[in-house]
């Protein structure tokens, strides 16, 4: 590109940053000036607005790149901040599309999930106006080189969301729940500040740049350390274990387009923070590499088991993002196995399945957070174990809700299976490297991969056969009916981009792996092979997902053909000939998963309360029983570390004993402190 | 082609042996050895009954898990030609179609509402997530021993040059059989012929089906059994000639259906909370094979 192509080019770049400004702007205003009725209309509207601007952008950024130049171009300087580049490269472009298609899909949804709302007009001003600085928030960090900035579009992100979560403010539950996800949130932000502080410290720079200069002049422990401490930070908001404990309370405690919001893309900045700095290493990728990949398998496991025996349908949700980010950190580690060891096909399929799960997990998150959100609306508990039979009210709402759960089961022939499916292949590839300890990972990890589709059929087949399928188990205060088509057509809208996938997953692929390539200096010759074998491979599977389609609407078509001349009645279940069956012995959920709660009890304690019938109780009264499950981290690593760290701060409550008078001689202390201090040093 | 066609033709009369030698062990003279077909064939021409209960995906269901087996079947190579599909990695592919089809049944069996088949449906959930890895690791194991990723390239090159190889075919063969016994609910995790509290897995998940759709899955299973046999054909057929190697997969059915037989009649089934160790076993095995491929290709 010419120089005068250059400088038109920052110009352009300039005026459609003025034009993300003002229409963020424009768009808050908008949400707080209009009247309460038509506050909905004008943040999607907003939304809507927002999210094109920042995806154009993204499409103009990208385009330099495709001409062969480097990514980040348009720079401008600032008296505090210093070199502020806008930079827009695969990556960014690849999450602010996911971003941004999620966030419109989500703003539809929201604005009829929460109609009822509409009297409380500052309510609804407020939720409207955090949720376009959420997407601001988000656009920003996908695109800034700076430190600074990135930090500030990190926290627009979680203050944004805080308020997004607890819209429902009046439930002291949803205050407790966005109260740990604020102060978890910020945990992060101070590890990622730790991490950034310690960069420019070394360095002396603002931008992405402190971060190549550190780890070009840091050996590997302290990459290693570094790494760690960007890959806490991140992976607390990503929800990695065991920095989860915030996801089991905010999705659940917020409204559903907001958990779909959080749960598809919010949580994916983490992905995208760890995948950006982890990009500016040179030296010991490998140790790094195989504590994601275990920190990954553990996060997965422990977040399908547990998906598994909750029993609130939105804490399921939020437990099966827990093993799809350790899915998505799998394949990360395998990346930063392979770039640690040179070996680059290997490092370019963990990446690219990680992106690839990342878009695809993104989409299912987003449809089944929908449906779920549509049987609460219409039963009005998220407890499935008093759910049942909804199949026959709500239809449309079921088959949405089971396309989700096929997808993010990881089952052909939805995309899921193919991010999946690459990730094993990172793995089989791996077997092939040196040594025995990198194999014998790979074989566990691999393992574990297996396990945990194993365990999110049970989750799903649990969650799906309790809530839609059999018969109610409890009568509830309304009759269920179908929601509206407003609140339908959003998800229907999601299946298009899934059906893409499902279509064309080989060319999503090549988009993948050519930004991981880009990202992570890849030499392109070293990986043509792997490259273009994979991705005939993945067309070779999507036919043959094709064919598993065809075949299956063949012999069904076979059946109904052959059982049109049969005779065909209908009659109850059969009981074992039982002739009065009740609704109370069917299985229920708990039971379900009983056996896989027990075989997993270390990291599942639950408490169960039961009276045994005693041979005196001749006639026995009425019993109940309850059982409940806890997070394992939360229960027995969380709360009594914080308990312990209360009992001791509360030995220096005496500092705090309301007198004016004490608290300006403290302050006159540390000013003392302070200059003798610096006068000694 | 010519390995589905194979397979086909061998699930037609591999539960009829399976049949016949349990008789023969019980010293009964037993039914003809094309009784399971004719009972199938029955079941195929006869009216159905639904539960009031139950929704479309009951009915949806049958022709489900039957395509995905038909699908799985299209993978697997045999006799020196390949599968309809085959690809690197599609022993992945053929694990996820047969967990396609797992997930149908399953909620099919939570469709009616029954206690029994609620059972049964989370036994199998359970124990096929167990079995998982054991797969994964064990179609691995091989990949690396012939440095292959692909059904049909790993059977090809998996000689018997030496007697390390003799061991690792008796282990793989083993826990294939075992992988049979489990994903087909039989023998030594369940017994599909005893009382119905007893019989806890698949049959029981399939208490409400009738006619098209119980002769579907009824003949799922012959298939799934001829294929898995089919699997362990290969460890022995390697790239021999189509005259030696279909005469050696015919045989290898036989007496894979033998085994199946004699375990039935002299084997009680296990208690239902030691199938899980049972199953974690296998991985565990595998994962020994694995180590051992390793230390035998010089990498330990």
């Amino acid at each position: 590109m010419g120089k005068r192509a250059q400088t038109f080019f920052v110009k352009r770049i300039m005026l459609f940053i003025n034009l993300f400004i003002a229409i963020v702007f424009v768009g808050i205003t908008l949400v707080l000036s209009v009247p309460a009725r038509r506050t909905a209309l004008a943040g999607v509207a907003s939304t809507i607005g927002v999210a094109a601007v920042a995806i154009t952008l993204a499409v103009k950024l990208l385009a330099p790149e495709a001409l062969g130049c480097s990514a980040c171009l348009a720079t401008f300087n600032h008296d505090i901040f210093g070199s502020i580049g806008v930079v827009c490269d695969g990556l960014s472009a690849w999450f602010i599309a996911i971003v941004g298609f999620v966030f419109v899909v989500g703003a539809f949804y929201g604005k009829a999930y929460i109609k009822h709302y509409n009297a409380a007009s500052a309510k609804l001003k407020l939720h409207w106006t955090s949720v376009i600085v959420t997407l601001a928030g988000m656009v920003i960090l996908f695109t800034t080189n700076n430190l600074i900035i990135f930090l500030i579009g990190w926290e627009l992100m979680a203050i944004g969301s805080f308020f997004a979560v607890i819209f429902e403010s009046e439930k002291t539950t949803v205050i407790k729940a966005g109260l740990n996800y604020f102060v978890q949130s910020h945990i992060a932000v101070l590890l990622i500040t730790v991490a950034f502080t310690w960069a420019y410290s070394l360095t002396g720079d603002l931008t992405f740049g402190a971060f190549e200069k550190f780890f070009g002049a840091a050996n590997a422990t302290q990459s290693f350390v570094m790494m760690m401490i960007l890959v806490s930070g991140f992976g607390c908001k990503a929800g990695l274990i065991p920095f989860h404990s915030w996801l089991p309370h905010a999705h659940p405690a917020a409204p559903s387009h907001i958990s779909a919001m959080m749960s598809g893309v919010i949580v994916k900045a983490g992905i995208y923070g760890i995948l950006r700095f982890g990009s500016f290493m040179t030296c010991g990728q490998t140790s790094c590499g195989v504590a994601i990949l275990a920190i990954g398998v553990l996060s997965g496991l422990y977040g399908i088991v547990n998906a598994a025996v909750h029993g609130d349908f939105k804490r399921m949700l939020a437990y099966c993002t827990i093993e799809n980010v350790g899915i998505i950190s799998m394949g990360i580690g395998v990346g930063f196995i392979g770039l640690g060891l040179s070996s680059d096909g290997l490092a370019l399929l963990g990446f690219a399945g990680a992106m690839l799960h990342t878009l695809n997990h993104a989409l299912f998150k987003s449809l089944l957070f929908f449906a779920a959100g549509n049987v609460y609306v219409a039963t009005h508990t998220r407890n499935m174990e008093q759910l049942g039979g909804l199949i026959h009210k709500m239809p449309r709402t079921a088959l949405l809700f089971l396309l989700g759960s096929i997808a993010v089961g990881g089952l052909p022939p939805f995309g899921g299976f193919i991010s999946e499916f690459v990730i094993y292949g990172s793995f089989l590839q791996g077997f092939q490297l040196d040594g025995v300890a990198l194999p014998v990972v790979m074989a566990l990890a691999g393992g574990s991969l297996a396990v945990i589709g194993g365990a999110s059929m049970m989750a799903f087949t649990k969650t799906f056969g309790v809530i839609f399928l059999g018969t109610p188990r409890t009568a509830l205060p309304h009759e269920p009916r179908e929601v509206g088509r407003a609140m339908l057509w959003p998800a229907y809208i999601l299946i298009i981009p899934i059906f893409i996938f499902f279509a064309v997953p080989a060319l999503f692929f090549e988009h993948a792996a050519t930004i991981c390539d880009s990202l992570f200096a890849i030499p392109i010759d070293s990986v043509a092979d792997t490259y273009t074998s994979f991705s005939s491979l993945i067309e070779h599977i999507s036919w043959a997902t094709i064919a598993l389609v065809a075949l299956v609407a063949l012999v069904f078509f076979i059946r109904t053909t052959a059982m049109r001349k049969r005779a065909v009645h209908e009659s109850n279940t059969w009981g074992c000939g039982y002739a009065k069956p009740i609704k109370g012995i069917q299985y229920t959920g708990n039971s379900f998963v009983g056996t896989l709660a027990d075989l997993f009890r270390i990291i599942l304690p639950g408490s169960s309360r039961y009276r045994q019938i005693t041979t005196e109780e001749i006639f026995p009264q009425d019993r109940g029983h309850i059982s409940a499950n806890f997070d394992f981290c939360e229960h027995s690593v969380i709360e009594p570390s914080t308990k312990g760290l209360m009992r001791f701060l509360d030995k220096f409550q005496f500092v705090q004993n309301g007198y004016l008078q004490r608290y300006i001689v403290y302050g006159l202390a540390y000013v003392i402190i302070l200059i003798a201090s610096a006068t000694i040093f | 082609m010519i390995s589905f066609a194979l397979i086909f033709i061998a699930s037609l009369f591999f539960t009829g042996i399976v049949v016949r030698t349990k008789s023969i062990a019980q010293g009964r003279k037993g039914p003809v050895i094309l009784q399971p077909m004719y009972d199938i064939w029955r079941l195929l021409r006869k009216g159905s009954v639904f539960s009031t209960t139950s929704s479309m995906i009951f009915q949806l269901t049958p022709s489900f898990y039957f395509a995905s087996i038909l699908l799985a079947m299209m993978v697997v190579p045999l006799c020196g030609t390949t599968g309809i599909f085959s690809f690197r990695g599609d022993f992945i592919f053929f694990a996820y179609v047969l967990a396609f089809g797992k997930f149908f049944t399953i909620i099919g069996a939570l469709d009616t509402g029954s206690s029994f088949e609620g059972m049964g449906a989370s036994r199998e959930a359970l124990f096929s997530m167990l079995v998982e890895p054991a797969f994964f690791l064990l179609m691995g194991t091989l990949g690396l021993i012939t440095g292959n990723l692909s059904f049909a390239d790993i059977f090809a090159m998996f000689h018997f040059g030496s007697y390390t190889s003799y061991a690792f075919a008796a282990i793989a063969a083993f826990v294939l059989l075992m992988i049979c016994m489990i994903e087909n609910s039989r023998m030594p995790v369940d017994d599909p012929k005893t009382h119905l509290e007893l019989t806890m897995i698949h049959e029981v998940m399939v208490l409400d089906n009738s006619g098209f759709d119980l002769g579907l899955i009824m003949h799922a299973t012959n298939l799934k059994f001829a294929m898995y046999s089919a699997l362990i054909a290969n460890l022995f057929i390697g790239d021999l000639a189509w005259y030696i190697s279909v005469p050696v997969f015919f045989a290898v059915e036989f007496v894979c259906a033998v085994i199946v037989g004699i375990t039935e009649s002299f084997m009680a089934r296990y208690r239902m909370s030691h199938n899980a160790q049972f199953i974690l076993a296998l991985s565990s095995l595998t994962l020994l094979l694995f180590l051992g491929v390793m230390a035998t290709t010089g990498k330990i």
